[in-house]
């Protein structure tokens, strides 16, 4: 580790934290402090190790399940009310087939669901992400924090996840 | 974001204006889907037991929303976000049953969804920062994650954790001299 009094500052490079002629001043002293610059390399390699082991982590089982169920199925519930119905007399095949029910069910739900509309989704979501987008815009300070990616509008919500201030500057600019 | 809305929705509006708790629980519901894998890692790393930590990411959000008006606008919400998970993750921990200290360590952690080589990888990342989180008490452990996986600034640390800046820049000092010692032992 770096005997640099500037160490600590210089890991803020790598976080993109600094900006403007605090940033300027401290990539200027980097080039001239190889402990510095050793700090930096080492930060960034400890910052790759996380981020591979965050890409190789699961997001929440339960949030990703779920936002990928319809809220309401007619097809399933009606294929197993049909199932229900017509074998009702017999307990061994009525549970068979309501088996095989739940079975077909379950690979919809997991499948994402073949009739589920993409174009529902995508409304829901962009409806969820325009009215929350105008309180988001309360939170923003008077500057903005710098949102450097340019994709989409449904993109940038997620593209600016440490800092939903980046979202504002985003909508501003997508505004403009 | 589908169950945190359905969760919003049973809390009862306490005299607010509808329009205005209508807005904040979108305005938390999109929190929801920008920190939300996040602050589950965090506290799965600090609870250790996926389901809970599950249980606790929907309990951050819902105490988020219910503590909306303590938010400083001023700041990133980021840093307030992770001060509430790390209560709720001290109050889980409290909570349950008495058992072994949390190990973060586990290959089941990193399933195949990528390229054999990017999947060897991240099994690796998982088991090596897995070793030396393992190796960390929970204070300093907490300060790691939220250093070099969340990428928080020093002093939001310092604040969300209640120490000084002095102990928290000492604390992930020698955090990370263990995992740099549990990557050469990797290496060897």
């Amino acid at each position: 580790m770096s005997s640099c009094i500037h160490a600590f500052e210089v890991e803020d490079l790598a976080l993109g934290a600094v900006h403007g002629s605090e940033r300027r001043a401290l990539e200027a002293h980097v080039a001239e402090c190889a402990d510095c610059r050793a700090s930096l390399v080492a930060f960034e390699e400890e910052r790759e190790l996380f981020a591979r082991r965050a890409e190789a982590m699961d997001p929440p089982p339960l949030a990703i399940a779920l936002s990928h169920v319809r809220p309401h199925a007619p097809f399933v519930d009606a294929f197993v009310r049909f199932v229900r119905a017509a074998f009702s007399s017999s307990r061994i095949v009525h549970g068979v087939l309501s088996g095989a029910a739940c079975a077909a069910a379950l690979a919809f739900v997991v499948s994402g669901g073949a009739s589920r509309s993409s174009d529902d989704e995508t409304t829901m979501a962009a409806d969820v992400i325009m009215q929350s987008r105008r309180h988001l815009a309360s939170f923003a300070p008077a500057e903005p924090v710098a949102c450097a990616d340019t994709r989409t509008e449904h993109a940038e919500l997620l593209a600016c996840a440490d800092d939903p201030r980046a979202v504002c500057e985003a909508m501003t600019m997508s505004n403009q | 974001v589908a169950i945190l809305e359905n969760a919003l929705g049973d809390i009862p509006h306490l005299g607010a204006e509808v329009a205005e708790v209508e807005e904040a629980r979108a305005a938390i519901a999109a929190l929801y889907a920008a920190h939300g894998a996040r602050i589950h890692r965090f506290l799965r790393d600090l609870i250790g037991d996926p389901s809970l930590a599950a249980d606790a990411t929907q309990e951050t959000f819902l105490r988020a929303f219910r503590q909306r008006d303590a938010y400083d606008a001023a700041r990133a919400a980021a840093p307030w976000l992770f001060g509430i998970a790390r209560n709720v993750s001290l109050e889980v921990r409290r909570a349950r049953t008495r058992r072994d200290r949390v190990m973060v360590t586990s290959d089941a952690d990193a399933p195949a969804h990528g390229s054999p080589e990017s999947d060897l990888l991240g099994r690796e990342a998982v088991r090596i920062v897995g070793a030396a989180l393992d190796r960390l008490s929970d204070d300093r452990r907490a300060m790691l994650l939220l250093r070099l996986d969340h990428g928080l600034a020093y002093e939001d640390i310092a604040s969300l954790m209640g120490f000084s800046l002095a102990k928290v820049k000492i604390e992930i000092f020698r955090a990370r001299e263990i995992l740099r010692a549990t990557l050469a032992e990797y290496e060897r």
